[in-house]
């Protein structure tokens, strides 16, 4: 643990050294720097997983920085048992999802900068993870966007491309105008921009007025915006314009964790200004809770309508976001960074699959997919080890997180998101054996012989599927279970402790509340196998799905809302073009027509007024400045063959303006 | 090394004008020996510079390398001169910024070409700006901001783009108009001051005994002659006409060093000489500030000239640096000083940016341009990097400056309304998503999409020898800057930080 500093630098370096040696070193073979690199990174996290299981301290490093007046600032690490997680999941996903690239991305243009970028994209979310200062993990959180940024916009040559990158980075910059102000607003309450101290003074409440409440709303205005909540979730549907290995690290595994992993970190600022705990009754609204939930709700209707496979998945990793958010604002932090950790590996697993079809099929539609479980093997057992995880069937590594985030809803009185966390749980189930049984079931519908991808890529997905099949087992509820105990920073522990948020022992209610999301998931699973499973689809619904009942209202006026994604992306494109095109122009207008008009006029009139002083000038005075001028004029002379403007009149201008402010002056006093 | 702490500023600063004084001599036909004296001239006033570098101690908040001795005796003028942690970082930016310029001049003199001139222009350009950051008598500082003029004009006039009459007349009446306020403001504080002074240093230890009134009319005065050169919202609009038809070196001179002797202005006489009439002015100020955030953005928007959409970016950024010096808390004043280098460095180079690219289109026109990745990938890479660097992306160095501004706005100084600056906090933070908004905007356009058919199967040169050697230096400080903010923070609030506790309100 002591040498995880070192790790954003060795992978900084490694996209420094790629970036501008690649092509002559190596012959264009990018991964040769990176993977060696984000391979040792992973060593080095696995290691300290064993460190922080068997009792290894905190470890607190920095260095000064800079002291910028109000106070001064160090850079440093600290790295608890939260971090070490979090280190693990980037390493080992970035590992995973180099080592897919390097038989994916082969022979794709620009696949130096490719890797260059995937690197500092690893370095960023590291930075950002291991930071002891919210103004370092600024650092982190922006590298990440840049990145991603420009990894959405690889392929810029096609315009929707560049437009999702800048549509990605747009919108989550404007979460992070509330970041921003949140850090400053903890940085005055506090004196430091130091997470623990911010974390203590949040718990011993000495945040003045109601500045908690306000950095909290500000800060999670930020996390709504990186981690994709509603109603800021638009962009990363959009964001799978990049290449898909990069969505599976990106936009399903880390960065847009960046917003989970910032409430669970800042845990006790969010559970004291938005009263999680419901200890004190005061505040109705739960922020979190309400987001959370509300987003895992609409990502799951959303990946409903989808047909394709990336955009499905996309809008379920919306949908878990929502859940982890939720988990938190209901005071499951054990349940809710839990899920964060079992959810990268599963959804990378199902992001890197599709990927492999993607690649065998040459398109994204899963209307012309089907039938490819005979012919990718591999990917298709894989995947069903994914979906069956990320649908919460026992015992894959999904059913103990997300069943622990809904126990903890149901514990802590927040029954209403128990009620919309077991329907989320329901559409999950429902939209991802639709997308399966379209894509792996019955006859290919699709163009060419689609085969099983290389060694590279099924290798990588079997080693997601095991962990996504087992991880489950560490997070066991009750007293069984082994994360929280290893992994959950002592700050935390007070708080959960202060509240008594998580339950210690395992009742029949613990049981009860797991067989309702299994019997809930079980029906999801079943309809869509009705429904959509080609053998028994035709016996359910004669005359196919897209006719008949689903067309009538109201369900069709649903449909028409989904399909137009709640117009909530016509609305901020409808803004953002008036921006960009209406309220720019008007206001350069403003700035032609009007102040510069002023300027100009101010300019002709002042030239009159010069020429009236200029001949007054010569008529009256001239005999004084005639000496004075002499040599004025010679040097002018000199000048005037290569200079236009008449400098002489406004030297008039400038002493009459100079007189009239004095005289002005002299009367004021 | 007494003689070096007695001689060295001005050694440093009037180097170059007795450079250009002797290349007066050389003849016309000689171009190679210009160039190479010109630089050689930059070069050693740099080393100075370098020196005073090494050999100031920045444990001291005070003046070092100070002199002070009679000039004009008979208006009580006096040559006095010196150093401190506001200027110093300001003096050693010009000192390399005119190295870069002559260097990326060599192969790139604009019509009608006459590299003597322009050099001789460049290098009396230096010397007003240096002078202006190290004068510490009002009468020297207004000599120096004066001398700056002249030679701007008339690289504008002389070597500018088409419309180059219009925006250098206009940039040296409004500039010149500002400028005679400022001085009535001088004279004034001179019979306003027991004794009769134009000493800054004097002037700011005793503070000027007069009716609130009629400190706010001094600063009034101080405040269009800073104000129109930072520019400040609404007195900007010479700067995009003075940019576009600017040639390179002249757009990177003035916003790298010029546009800072506003700002400057205002540190250094504005604020320590009248705090309470600043108290009064500063929510103002503010409020001018964060509306030239939004509305320099927003024109940036509209804009379809590479170089016109950099100038007004240049209105948003000093929006930044006029917000933290608003607040009047040495946070605020350092996040000023640190917006100011930043901008130098990360403007100047889009400057530059701008002048290779129209050296290989021959357009600014940004609907014709596109595909830059494809077609010059090291310099579109480049662009990348202070295109992001300018939108305060941190870890480069648009962030630290940008950011403290809005820190410090948050808390501003006692007396002034705390509500407003949040107010003001939120418009500049709603102006950060918009600049990150025009500048992706304009690299959509310009160095993403496919490779217009206009310019297809043209080859393009991409960045040559002197273009790096310019460059390099600008691109390290970016990095530099953003990872390292302490390079200048730790210089400017030894100075700043006992100047400005507790003088306001």
């Amino acid at each position: 643990m002591e040498i995880f500093w070192l790790l954003p630098i060795l992978n900084i370096a490694a996209c420094v050294l790629t970036f501008f040696f690649a092509r002559s070193l190596a012959k264009g073979k990018a991964h040769l720097f990176t993977v060696p690199v984000v391979g040792f990174s992973w060593l080095v996290a696995l290691f300290a997983t064993g460190q922080v299981i068997s009792g290894h301290e905190v470890v607190s490093q920095s260095v000064e920085w800079f002291d910028f007046g109000a106070g001064s600032l160090r850079m440093g690490v600290h790295i608890d048992g939260f971090a070490v997680v979090m280190m693990v999941v980037v390493t080992s996903i970035s590992l995973a999802m180099q080592v897919y690239s390097i038989s994916y991305m082969r022979g794709e243009v620009r696949y130096i900068t490719y890797f260059a970028i995937v690197a500092f994209f690893t370095a960023g979310m590291m930075i950002l993870v291991t930071a002891d200062n919210l103004f370092l993990a600024i650092f982190g959180w922006e590298i990440m966007g840049l990145c991603s940024y420009m990894l959405i916009g690889h392929y810029h040559e096609d315009i929707a491309n560049s437009g999702a990158a800048i549509k990605a980075f747009l919108t989550t910059r404007t979460g992070d105008l509330g970041l921003l102000i949140g850090a400053i607003i903890c940085f005055w309450m506090v004196g430091t921009f130091d997470i623990e101290a911010i974390n203590l003074a949040a718990f011993e409440g000495e945040f003045t007025g109601h500045m908690i409440e306000v950095a909290a709303i500000a800060l999670f205005i930020g996390v709504i915006g990186k981690s994709a909540q509603f109603p800021l979730h638009t962009w990363l549907p959009d964001a799978m314009a990049g290449p898909t290995p990069v969505s599976s690290l990106i936009h399903a595994a880390t960065m847009v964790v960046a917003g989970v992993y910032l409430v669970a970190r800042l845990y006790p600022v969010f559970v004291e200004a938005f009263d999680v705990a419901q200890a004190t009754g005061l505040r109705s609204v739960h922020l979190v809770a309400l987001v959370g939930a509300v987003t895992a709700l609409v990502g799951a209707f959303l990946a409903l309508v989808q047909w394709d496979l990336k955009k499905i998945l996309a809008y379920s990793t919306i949908s878990q976001l929502g859940y982890m958010i939720f988990g938190l604002g209901v005071g499951a932090w054990g349940a809710a960074v839990f899920h964060l950790f079992t959810h990268a590996f599963f959804k990378a697993l199902l992001f890197l699959g599709s990927g492999s079809v993607i690649h065998a099929t040459h398109t994204q539609d899963i209307r012309e997919m089907g039938g490819l479980r005979k012919v990718m093997p591999r990917t298709y057992w894989t995947w069903i080890v994914g979906t069956l995880a990320l649908c919460g069937v026992a015992p894959a590594a999904g059913f103990f997180s997300k069943d622990e985030i809904l126990a903890g809803a149901w514990h802590n009185s927040y029954q209403w998101v128990w009620i919309l966390g077991v329907v989320g749980a329901f559409m999950t189930a429902f939209y991802m054996f639709r997308a399966t049984h379209l894509t792996f079931h019955g006859e290919y519908k699709g163009h060419g012989h689609p085969h099983e991808s290389d060694n590279y890529i099924t290798g990588v997905l079997i080693s997601l599927a095991i962990p996504s099949a087992l991880l489950g087992f560490i997070g066991l509820p009750g007293q069984l279970n082994r994360f929280d105990r290893w992994f959950e920073p002592e700050i935390i522990h007070e708080v959960v402790e202060k509240y008594g948020m998580v339950k210690e022992e395992i009742t029949s209610e613990t049981y009860l509340l797991a067989l309702v999301s299994l019997a809930v998931v079980g029906l999801g699973i079943g309809l869509a196998t009705m429904l959509f499973l080609p053998k028994w689809r035709d016996s359910w619904v004669p005359g196919g799905l897209h006719s008949g009942w689903t067309r009538r209202a109201p369900l069709s006026y649903g449909r028409t809302l989904l399909e137009n994604k709640l117009y909530l992306d016509a609305l901020y494109g409808t803004i953002t073009l008036w921006i960009r095109d209406d309220l720019s122009r008007a206001s350069y207008w403003v700035n032609q027509k009007i102040i510069d008009r002023v300027v100009d006029f101010a300019g002709t009139a002042s030239l009159a007024l010069g020429r009236g002083a200029y001949l007054f000038d010569q008529e009256g005075l001239d005999g004084f400045y005639d000496g004075l001028g002499v040599g004025a004029n010679r040097s002018g002379r000199a000048l005037r063959s290569i200079q236009t403007g008449q400098v002489q009149q406004y030297a008039g201008v400038l002493i009459v303006a100079a007189t009239l402010f004095g005289i002005f002056f002299i009367l004021v006093n | 090394m007494e003689w070096f702490e007695d001689s060295a500023l001005s050694i440093a600063t009037f180097v170059p004008f007795i450079g250009a004084l002797i290349m007066l001599v050389i003849p016309k036909e000689k171009e190679d020996w210009l160039k190479g004296f010109a630089l050689a001239v930059s070069l050693t006033s740099l080393a100075v510079g370098i020196g005073i570098l090494f050999q100031y101690d920045y444990g001291l908040s005070g003046l070092q390398f100070e002199v002070n001795v009679p000039w004009i005796s008979a208006i009580n003028t006096r040559y006095h001169v010196g150093i401190d942690g506001i200027s110093l970082p300001l003096y050693a930016l010009t000192l390399g910024i005119v190295v870069l310029c002559i260097l990326y001049s060599w192969h790139h003199f604009p019509e009608p070409h006459n590299p003597k001139m322009f050099l001789i222009l460049l290098l009396i350009l230096e010397t007003g700006m240096l002078g202006t950051f190290v004068a510490l008598d009002l009468i020297l500082f207004f000599v120096f901001f004066e001398i700056v003029l002249l030679p701007m004009y008339f690289l504008i006039g002389i070597w500018g783009g088409a419309n180059r009459k219009y925006a250098s007349i206009k940039f040296f009446l409004f500039t010149l108009f500002g400028s005679a306020f400022m001085l009535v403001s001088f004279i004034a504080m001179y019979f306003l001051s027991q004794p009769h002074t134009f000493d800054i240093v004097t002037l700011t230890e005793q503070g000027l005994d007069i009716a609130r009134s009629t400190g706010i009319w001094v600063f009034t005065g101080l405040f269009l002659g800073f104000a129109i050169k930072v520019p400040m919202w609404p007195f900007h609009t010479w700067l995009p006409d003075a940019h576009t038809e600017a040639p390179t070196v002249g757009s990177v001179v003035l916003a790298a060093v010029l546009l800072k002797l506003g700002t400057y202005g205002f540190v250094r006489i504005g604020l320590p000489i009248l705090p309470e009439a600043a108290a009064t002015w500063a929510p103002w100020i503010g409020l001018l500030a964060v509306i030239g955030i939004i509305y320099g953005s927003l024109c940036c928007l509209a804009q379809t000239d590479f170089k016109r959409l950099i100038a007004f970016s240049s209105v948003g950024h000093m929006g930044f640096v006029m917000l933290g010096i608003a607040t009047l808390t040495p946070t605020g004043i350092n996040a000023a000083i640190f917006g100011m280098v930043a901008h130098g460095v990360v403007t100047g180079m889009l400057f530059f940016l701008a002048g290779s690219m129209h050296e290989r289109y021959h357009t600014r026109d940004i609907p014709r341009l596109g595909g830059m990745i494809n077609s010059i990938p090291r310099l579109a890479g480049v662009l990348v990097l202070i295109s992001f660097a300018s939108l305060g992306l941190p870890a480069l160095a648009g962030f630290p400056g940008e950011f403290t501004s809005m820190l410090a706005a948050f808390e501003p100084a006692p007396g002034l309304d705390a509500a407003a600056f949040r107010v003001f906090l939120i418009v500049a933070a709603v102006g950060t998503v918009l600049t990150a908004g025009y500048m992706l905007y304009m690299l959509q356009r310009v160095a993403q999409g496919p490779i217009p058919s206009e310019w297809e199967g043209r080859r393009f040169h991409d960045i040559n020898s002197f273009e790096y050697a310019s460059w390099t230096p600008l691109i390290i400080l970016t990095v530099a800057l953003g990872v390292f903010p302490g390079i200048i923070f730790n210089v400017t609030n030894e100075t700043v930080a006992p100047l400005f506790t507790g003088i306001f309100g």
